[in-house]
């Protein structure tokens, strides 16, 4: 009798323990993306003084794009990283920020204040952010000189994260763009 | 006379300098730091995001009216809102859902199906998106298992009820026994 009922609990809580444990080995709030691999979505947004960048144009040279918005506080902690990388790899890659529902007075007055490391681009509409799959700010996207997502981050950029893709990114050959 | 050739001068300097003042303040070199905004739902001439080509041509028809309504609130039934726990997008206020909800409402008025439409969210943002899983690979320990257990649970149950009819049948037949040998004595 005993056995049996060992046998059960074993039989039913087994199973729920290695579903509890696959699921804590993975972060709920970090989805992948469907889009690595697969050719950036192609835009053109105006920024805040009324240039308009075109994505499809920035073709041959790696682009970081970065959705972020200035209430969000994760977004102010990688700010001094990607001044940093913008400096640092200024003619080599391009570093855009795509404003995630944020009024353009006060990313001027952030841009002001805190410096800015690329152009702020107004998302009308919200639907860059969507055809980007963007779950809430900061996420950044790192497309290489073919227009294809390679990668996509969650959350702060780390210096470690953003040294490794864009070496990647800047390792690939340069012969190989279209 | 020379009172009204004065008032004449002040006026015609007032004039002057009301014309002035926006000529001055608009130097042509320097562009406003900042664009005026869109109204509500405008998007400008030219910009915005290119998906035509990743959504191929509309197989529906063009909905409007109350019927585009029932379509928007139907797939924003079944997409999540990325900024929220467990919401859809038709019952968040927050941006990200309406901007969706815009979306959907865009994509069904120019004539692309429901699935077309929800199939879209899910390219973008991965399945996640969708509040109800797919019944398919591992997703189907989230349909299974309710009805797994509650299998399991009346099996256990029965065979408990079977082996405690059994055990009480035993005990009357030992109990039976007895009284046949006493009563034989």
């Amino acid at each position: 009798m005993n056995r049996k009922v060992l046998l059960v609990g074993v039989g039913i809580s087994l199973p729920l323990l290695l579903v509890l444990g696959f699921a804590f080995r993975h972060d709920p709030q970090i989805v992948e993306s469907p889009l690595i691999g697969k050719p950036a979505p192609s835009f053109r947004l105006a920024d805040l003084d009324g240039n308009v960048v075109d994505l499809a144009e920035l073709r041959g040279k790696p682009v970081v794009i970065n959705f972020w918005a200035t209430y969000c506080v994760p977004c102010w902690a990688e700010h001094p990283l990607l001044l940093e990388g913008s400096r640092r790899w200024q003619g080599e890659i391009h570093f855009l920020g795509v404003v995630y529902h944020d009024e353009p007075e006060t990313i001027a007055e952030f841009n002001t204040v805190f410096g800015s490391w690329g152009p702020s681009l107004i998302d009308e509409g919200g639907r860059v952010a969507i055809a980007y799959g963007v779950y809430g700010p900061p996420e950044t996207f790192f497309i290489d000189r073919d227009g294809v997502i390679v990668d996509k981050t969650i959350g702060p950029l780390s210096p470690d994260q953003l040294l490794d893709v864009a070496n990647r990114m800047l390792a690939q050959p340069a012969a190989a763009t279209g | 006379m020379r009172r009204a050739t004065a008032l004449l001068g002040l006026l015609a300097l007032l004039a002057a300098l009301a014309f002035a003042a926006p000529a001055s303040a608009q130097e042509p070199d320097t562009p406003p730091r900042v664009a005026l905004p869109p109204a509500e739902g405008e998007v400008r001439p030219g910009l915005g995001v290119e998906t035509s080509h990743e959504l191929g041509d509309p197989l529906g028809r063009p909905l409007s009216g109350e019927e585009l309504d029932r379509a928007v609130a139907e797939v924003a039934a079944d997409i999540r809102c990325p900024k929220c726990q467990a919401l859809s997008i038709a019952d968040s206020g927050a941006a990200p859902a309406q901007a969706m909800r815009a979306e959907a409402r865009s994509l069904l008025s120019q004539g692309y199906t429901r699935e077309r439409v929800i199939a879209y969210f899910e390219q973008r943002y991965g399945e996640f998106v969708l509040l109800e899983p797919r019944a398919r690979g591992l997703n189907l320990i989230v349909w299974a298992a309710p009805a797994g257990i509650v299998l399991i649970g009346g099996l256990l149950v029965a065979l408990r009820l079977r082996q405690r009819r059994r055990s009480a049948n035993e005990d009357l037949d030992t109990y039976l026994r007895q009284v046949e040998q006493e009563t034989a004595t």
